[in-house]
């Protein structure tokens, strides 16, 4: 059914990138791919374990990758400034906001079909298949993770977390300055905060910002209210400058609760910029989480080096790897850690995916434009 | 007679408004306080959290880290490259720094010294690099240099860091060549001294601390250049600024950014000591009072 819904979904794009890869068996990939002799990676984050993966791909196929960590928006521009050369540089790319998907699916700029080619992939789950942060990705890239945005506390100052919409309101009123989220231009456990708080104060659920392209205004028409909502509790809360940040005041005592991403708790715990003790959890009023996903360029110039690289780094042992030097849970559903510390129950019932990236887009300029500037 | 008098006079009124020295020292003591406690602090708070030991956090209420550890240092040395980044940034620098000069020099001679048509226009003119967003010129130039076949190139760097950095050197130049007093340029023309003998022997001295100044200006903008290096230079040539983005970024991690910190500091340091030899603070004022 999803294959269908796949094949179907994907026939308007792509036109008529080169197939013969994509009908290529797994022995002829790899001598193709080492026929190319190399490959560069391109992402904007998760460097541990692509370095990590990067070292045991040349050492399983003698293929040396590079891995270049760059911002997401430079990413976006390089692969735009590359668009019209028949070769890029850029092989594999790491593909985050909904904005840099929504850049890349409009332009076509996409190798593939390449989901369906990977071993694997009827363990993810069908939603992030089809979509990522509402952006429609049809294929065109495989789902690598699965991390979430959230809240962490300190249990030694906070006993009772808020679940509830209510209680999060609640919490902010009664302990002014002891909450912290990011200022959504700068990271995204702030976005899935103001995302939440959209979502919440509105009442009427996300699924009509799913799917679409470009932004339609009469859907953003209610979003005052929101803003309205954060313009008066603004003064009771403490709005960082990013993911970290928001950990750094935790850890120093600042605030007692903060909303952060899932993998960014755990490397902080880690490294010891975090109390080993410090809770993650997802709320019960939800917060949104996803996948990132691989793609491959159109005009990359070592595309089977890039489908083998892919398709090695999402296997199980690979994909439990990840969670170990990130802190990201893989995409598939079959690679859970036992030390999880957000349960699989806990993550269907609380986790809401990111709305389309014409909205998410909308709500951090207005955000800025109607809390932060006014 | 009448003027010396005067100035008698007027001598003990100027020292009675000069500061005690009591009150002197202190105040310099004091700026000298506030100088350790404004460079001091934020570096011992980078070398602390540089040794955060991962089995022990530094959180709240702990002053200090309850132990320390070269966690950090053994990550970021063995797993970035940070070693292959500084030299690429340096010997790029250096280049640029060399090749904005040559490029400059006659062209902030110009402006500074002949007159022609149009002369105050192309003194803006050649500050539109460093007005324009650092992603657009990236953009633009990546695509010429991609027609060039100069992308992926350590030539293609050179030449677009060039551009960027030669407003600072040419701006610099041509103050400094205006500041050369007419005079001096006629008496060695009456001396008999030719085009070569002047410049090396008048222009040239007389233009180091612009030329120092500029070329600061030079190396520094190539070295901190992000986007065009990012754009035109990746995956095959990287430099700080880009390899910084993995540790400094999206999710940066405040102990490995304090190991990165301290290691980009030492040849700040170095470069610092060397501008000092060069350069003194009247020239760089100067060089600054009229950019």
């Amino acid at each position: 059914m999803l294959s269908g819904v796949l094949v179907a979904a994907t026939a308007g794009i792509g036109g008529a990138a080169a197939q013969d890869l994509l009908t290529m068996d797994w022995p002829a990939i790899e001598a193709a791919a080492k026929a190319e002799g190399e490959l560069n990676v391109y992402a904007f984050a998760n460097e541990d374990w692509l370095n990590a993966m990067a070292e045991e791909f040349e050492g399983k196929y003698g293929i040396p990758v590079t891995i270049v960590i760059g911002d997401e928006d430079a990413n976006l521009q390089k692969a735009l400034a590359e668009k019209d050369r028949a070769e890029g540089t850029i092989d594999v790319y790491w593909l985050g906001g909904g904005h840099i998907i929504q850049n890349l699916i409009k332009g076509d700029m996409l190798y593939g079909p390449i989901a369906q080619k990977v071993p694997g992939t009827d363990k993810i789950k069908a939603d992030y298949l089809m979509f990522q942060e509402g952006v429609p990705i049809n294929g065109y890239a495989v789902p690598i993770n699965d991390d979430h945005t959230g809240l962490v506390y300190d249990p030694a100052r906070v006993a009772d977390p808020p679940q509830t919409w209510e209680e999060m309101v609640a919490f902010i009123n009664e302990n002014p300055q002891q909450f912290a989220f990011n200022d959504p231009s700068r990271g995204g456990s702030g976005q899935g905060f103001v995302q939440a708080a959209i979502v919440n104060i509105l009442g009427s659920g996300q699924d009509k910002y799913m799917g679409d392209l470009d932004l339609d205004a009469s859907k953003v028409a209610d979003w005052g209210a929101a803003w309205d909502w954060f313009n008066a509790i603004e003064g009771g809360v403490v709005i960082t400058g990013g993911n970290r940040d928001s950990l750094d005041r935790l850890n120093q005592g600042e605030v007692s609760l903060a909303a952060a991403w899932e993998g960014d708790t755990i490397v902080g715990r880690r490294e010891g910029t975090l109390p080993k003790g410090a809770v993650f959890y997802i709320p019960e009023f939800g917060m949104p989480g996803g996948a990132d996903s691989l793609g491959i360029l159109k005009n990359a110039p070592h595309k089977a080096a890039g489908l083998l690289f892919i398709a090695h780094v999402f296997q199980p042992e690979q994909q439990a790897r990840m969670y170990e030097l990130q802190g990201s849970l893989s995409a598939r559903l079959d690679v859970l850690p036992s030390d999880a510390q957000v349960g699989m129950e806990e993550i269907e019932q609380n986790s809401r995916l990111w709305i389309a990236g014409p909205y998410k887009s909308y709500f951090i300029d207005e955000f800025v434009k109607q809390v932060l500037q006014n | 007679m009448a003027s010396a008098l005067s100035i008698e006079a007027a001598a003990p009124r100027r020292r009675s408004r000069q500061p005690r020295p009591s009150l002197a020292a202190f105040l310099s003591l004091l700026a000298f306080a506030l100088l350790v406690l404004w460079t001091g602090v934020p570096l011992a708070m980078a070398v602390l959290w540089s040794l955060v030991d991962p089995e022990n956090p530094w959180s709240f209420p702990a002053v200090l880290p309850p132990s320390l550890s070269l966690h950090s240092w053994r990550y970021v040395l063995g797993s970035t490259d940070i070693g292959s980044a500084v030299l690429t940034s340096f010997t790029l620098a250096a280049v640029v720094t060399l090749s904005s000069f040559l490029l400059g020099l006659p062209t902030a001679w110009a402006l500074a010294r002949r007159s022609f048509a149009g002369r105050e226009a192309v003194k803006v003119l050649v500050l539109l690099p460093i007005l324009m967003p650092g992603m657009v010129i990236a953009l633009f130039l990546g695509r010429i240099l991609g027609t060039l076949e100069l992308t992926q190139t350590f030539a293609g760097l050179v030449l677009g860091h060039t551009l960027l950095a030669m407003p600072f050197m040419i701006r610099i130049l041509t103050t400094t060549f205006e500041a050369i007093p007419g005079e001096i340029l006629d008496a060695a023309d009456n001396l008999g001294a030719g085009a070569v003998l002047k410049f090396g022997a008048v222009i040239l001295p007389l233009a180091v601390p612009g030329i120092a100044a500029g070329s600061i200006f030079a190396f520094i903008t190539s070295l901190e250049e992000f986007n065009l290096t990012y754009v035109v230079g990746t995956p095959t040539y990287q430099t700080i600024p880009t390899v910084l983005f993995g540790t400094l970024g999206y999710h940066f991690v405040r102990t490995n950014a304090a190991v990165i910190s301290l290691i980009l500091l030492a040849p700040s340091v170095v470069l610092l000591l060397i501008a000092e030899r060069w350069l003194k603070a009247e020239y760089l004022a100067s060089a600054f009072g009229r950019l």
